[in-house]
């Protein structure tokens, strides 16, 4: 005989309340998420200023041995350098002139064509005031921060001095990843934090540069072209579409290709693009001092 | 109070130092070898949590994202709720301890010092520098905490 079972009614569960306790945890998540990024954000920028003076004296003291030491200097020696910095000090001057007079003539065709202004940059100079082992060529952080207008994103150049007292040309170093009041954290291009959009010189080609850390001491170009040729040794400039990063600065140039042995510079990315290898056109292990490019 | 004004001035200072020698391309991991001295002389609690606190702070002064010294700056200190009042006769284990130091701090670069020989030459001289460096702050720590009577009683080194 078969037992006759009462049947329990199903439970209707109402639609809003499975969204509310899908929604808790979403919104517990974005809050626990929020909490934890401005609570770094703080502590970071808080450390960073509460040893600065500490750091700052430091350097101070270096610089001030550094200025004894050049007075040990033979006159002769003194004189040599002096005479150099001036010849280099007129070709700039004379360099600065005419970008002052392209600029202004610039400036009249853009209102010729209605073209939005150009807004510019400004310079700030600093000096790397710390550095950790591990990471040596990857970051460093600066002696200026957010009150010299240094932001986030911000691209830092290096000086490339030429060989016999030419004039020293930029190249870029890296981008400011983290800024506090007075210091700010600057990711070289061998940094995988860096990313930038740049140019090929001789090709033309564009593609994204992601650093590839400091052990291979390059960095990874990809997203080019397939039907461009590319070739060792060509420059890797800025192609001025990435956010506050202005067109032409030389970054690097090509080099072989780290996998398969090959001599090629370029190996196909799934067969939709090609990449590339970049090494950094400066020695990332030695730069003291840097200038940054900040908004107008 | 006293314990926690010498955890907070010891502290600051190394972190200092410890920065500035990093930046001077020297790894020498002098608030691990104090966390790890001061966490069996004076207090665990307090050391874990100093060191907690003091490790993220260098992260973020040398601008990481991931607070790597926050996470291995406080494991140091661990041994300590363990060791508590079993001091060893042989000062062997002093120099052990202050070779494993740097190794264990260097664990989030492990694979470049292990894979260069820049990183492997940095990581040896680090873990020589410790060896002879960890002994003498540990002797130091301990005679500090006698002298300022901050010292745990069990372990027989720091006074009341």
């Amino acid at each position: 005989m078969a037992s006759s079972k009462p049947v329990r009614p199903k439970k209707k569960v109402k639609v809003s309340r499975v969204v509310l306790f899908a929604a808790i945890p979403v919104v517990l998540a974005a809050l626990v998420l929020t909490g934890f990024f401005t609570f770094r954000r703080t502590l970071a920028r808080f450390s960073l200023d509460f040893y600065y003076p500490f750091f700052q004296a430091v350097k101070h003291v270096e610089l001030a041995a550094a200025r004894q030491s050049l007075t040990m200097q033979s006159r002769q020696k003194l004189a040599s350098a002096v005479e150099q910095l001036q010849r280099q000090n007129a070709m700039l001057a004379a360099q600065v002139q005419r970008l002052r007079e392209m600029e202004a003539d610039n400036e009249r065709l853009r209102q010729e064509l209605r073209m939005p202004r150009w807004s510019g940059y400004n310079e700030v100079y600093a000096e790397v005031i710390l550095r950790d082992p591990s990471t040596w060529s990857e970051q460093f952080v600066i002696s200026k921060g957010l009150n010299d207008g240094i932001e986030t994103g911000d691209l830092v150049l290096t000086f490339e001095f030429a060989p016999r007292g030419g004039t020293p040309s930029c190249v870029l170093a890296g981008r400011v990843i983290e800024a506090s009041a007075r210091t700010a954290v600057v990711a070289t291009v061998v940094n995988p934090a860096c990313r930038l959009s740049v140019t090929l010189a001789e090709s033309g080609a564009n593609g994204t540069l992601t650093g590839n850390g400091s052990s291979s001491m390059t960095a990874l170009i990809s997203r080019l072209p397939l039907k461009s040729k590319y070739g060792i040794g060509e420059m890797v400039l800025t192609s001025g579409f990435s956010e506050r990063t202005p067109r032409g600065i030389c970054i690097g140039y090509l080099t072989d290709a780290p996998v398969g042995g090959s001599r090629a510079a370029v190996v196909h990315d799934g067969g939709l693009y090609a990449e590339a290898w970049m090494k950094p056109a400066v020695s990332l292990d030695t730069i003291r001092f840097v200038v940054v490019l900040t908004g107008k | 109070m006293f314990a926690f004004l010498y955890f907070t001035f010891w502290s600051i200072l190394l972190l200092i130092a410890e920065v500035l020698l990093r930046s001077a391309g020297l790894t020498v991991p002098l608030l691990g070898f104090f966390f790890a001295a001061a966490s069996y002389l004076i207090s665990p609690r307090m050391a874990l949590c100093f060191a907690l606190v003091f490790g993220i702070a260098m992260d973020f002064v040398l601008g990481y994202a991931v607070p790597w010294d926050g996470i291995l700056l406080p494991l140091l200190t661990l041994p300590a709720f363990f060791l508590r009042g079993k001091h060893p006769d042989s000062d062997v284990l002093e120099f052990l301890a202050g070779a494993m130091i740097p190794s264990v701090m260097a664990l989030p670069h492990i694979w470049t010092s292990l894979t260069t020989p820049e990183g492997f030459a940095s990581l040896l001289m680090a873990c020589l520098f410790g060896a002879f460096l960890f002994p003498l702050i540990f002797a130091l720590v301990a005679r500090a905490a006698a002298r300022l009577e901050i010292g745990a009683p069990d372990t027989g080194k720091g006074g009341a």
